[in-house]
């Protein structure tokens, strides 16, 4: 079963459109929505969660229509938006009071022990946190409920490296159990890197690609070369290229390349870079 | 829904502390006066914006965005706010009471108090009732400058219906007004409650 399943998904605003999205999240697997502030990644995710209302399309959630019956499907499902949006005033002891009648499989057991394996004070006010403790109180609410999937909305940006880390480790602990997954979307593609199975870039309101993360790596080449040796390579296996006065660098795809042209293995950074600078 | 009306609780009891004190200052006022309703009647009035403003604290903190990723329904998340605004209009109505079968005692008379007490259940649904629709259609800013329309409105219209304290009595002893208006208001309060709830299903968060 895939944990997301979006078709031909568009919404538009002025001055703005998503266009016919396309993406599939198997379960058991983390895929990385990738783009730039404005890109539409929000837009996306507030969609999945029916917070806005799309044009066309369909989405499905762990299999179900996220029109019927939604409140079912989202005891299943943790989300930590872009802005944790816990009452300011409240603490992490009452947020867990709150949640512990909202969810049916609200665990206060697994809540304390996120509680104190972030650092995170139980009876300060959520208006005197700091933006990484609120993330980190946004995502232990959002893992403590048993969900099989877990949707993160910039969630690790504001994260010192550390917790960053940490919250890595998290969520490749969440997904050993075959049927949880996560959608994450960021633009500290390192992170991403690191992490995900799937990845998506979006661009402008428009996927670009999604693919296996390692089939990316695969089937794309990082080249350094001289402006010669980059005409010989055929300009539809480029993805993108940069030009120097004395050189060209460039992202294509390996198994067009002629024999001679050196190459390394490209990050999905390079990758995500050269084709947004291409297609603009 | 149990979780929404615990999180309306812990909100109430942070931030309706000054407009209980306030209405606290009100009702002492009122007991010490002679003759004007206005310190009795108007914690009422005041009580209802209680709802308004928790709804301008969930918008500054991103809770309506966030408490509708909670497995929850908008209908669900409107009633919260629906059955907060009637828990309050209950417990101000009940002070209300108080306060006026104390002014009563003091002033030595004997007034009835079955109509105007229902009359003034009555009226402390109104303010929810007119201003959370356009709360949840337009947000609590604007919804807030409907409120004070409202007021306005009603203000306006008291000098018509010759409301001064010499008449009240009169309008004490109309137990039919007190009759009609509770049954009425809560026929708009249910009309306003599935307005908002229709409101707030076409609103994008």
């Amino acid at each position: 079963m895939n944990a997301l399943e979006i078709k031909g998904l568009c919404k538009s605003y002025t001055g703005f459109e998503l266009n016919d999205i396309e993406l599939t999240l198997p379960a058991g697997y983390i895929l990385g929505l990738i783009g730039e502030n404005g890109a539409g990644k929000s837009t996306i995710i507030k969609l999945i969660m029916d917070l806005i209302r799309r044009d066309s399309g369909s989405i499905f959630v762990l299999g179900r229509d996220n029109r019927e019956k939604f409140s079912l499907t989202k005891e299943d499902v943790g989300v930590v938006l872009d802005k944790v949006g816990f009452p300011e005033s409240l603490n992490a002891k009452q947020i867990n009071n709150i949640m512990k009648l909202t969810y049916k499989n609200w665990d206060e057991r697994e809540f304390s022990s996120y509680i104190e394996r972030f650092d995170i004070p139980l009876s300060k006010k959520f208006m005197e946190y700091s933006q990484g403790m609120r993330m980190k109180l946004g995502i232990a609410a959002a893992l403590s409920h048993k969900p099989k999937l877990l949707i993160l909305d910039e969630a690790t940006n504001g994260l010192d490296p550390v917790v960053r880390d940490d919250v890595n480790g998290i969520l490749n602990e969440f997904t050993r159990d075959e049927t949880h997954s996560v959608l994450i979307s960021s633009h500290i593609v390192s992170d991403l890197e690191k992490l995900c199975d799937y990845i998506a870039f979006i661009h402008k309101g428009r996927i670009m690609l999604c693919e296996e993360k390692d089939r990316l790596l695969e089937e794309f080449a990082f080249i350094q070369c001289s402006k010669e040796e980059l005409e010989r390579i055929p300009q539809s296996a480029l993805r993108g290229v940069k030009r120097s006065v004395y050189n060209a660098e460039a992202v294509a795809e390996r198994s067009a390349l002629p024999k001679g042209i050196r190459s390394r293995p490209v990050t999905i950074e390079e990758l995500f870079v050269f084709m947004v600078k291409e297609s603009a | 829904m149990k979780g929404l009306l615990l999180k309306e609780w812990y909100m109430m009891l942070r931030h309706a502390k000054g407009y209980l004190l306030v209405c606290l200052v009100f009702f002492t006022i009122s007991i010490f006066s002679e003759g004007d309703t206005f310190f009795e009647a108007y914690p009422l009035v005041l009580a209802g914006m209680i709802p308004i403003t928790l709804i301008s604290y969930d918008e500054r903190s991103g809770w309506i965005s966030f408490g509708n990723i909670l497995p929850c329904s908008r209908k669900q998340f409107v009633s919260a706010k629906y059955i907060l605004a009637i828990i309050i209009a209950v417990f101000m109505t009940a002070c209300t009471l108080i306060v006026h079968i104390i002014r009563i005692y003091s002033a030595g008379g004997g007034v009835q108090l079955g109509a105007g007490v229902i009359a003034g259940a009555a009226f402390s649904l109104m303010p929810p009732s007119f201003v959370l629709p356009a709360v949840f259609k337009l947000g609590s800013e604007k919804g807030r400058l409907a409120y004070i329309v409202v007021i306005a409105v009603v203000c306006a219209c008291i000098p018509f219906l010759n409301m001064t304290s010499e008449n009240y009595t009169v309008y004490a002893d109309m137990s039919a007004i007190g009759f009609i208006a509770l049954p009425l208001s809560l026929l708009i309060f249910a009309a306003s409650w599935l307005l908002s709830v229709r409101f707030f299903e076409k609103r994008e968060l």
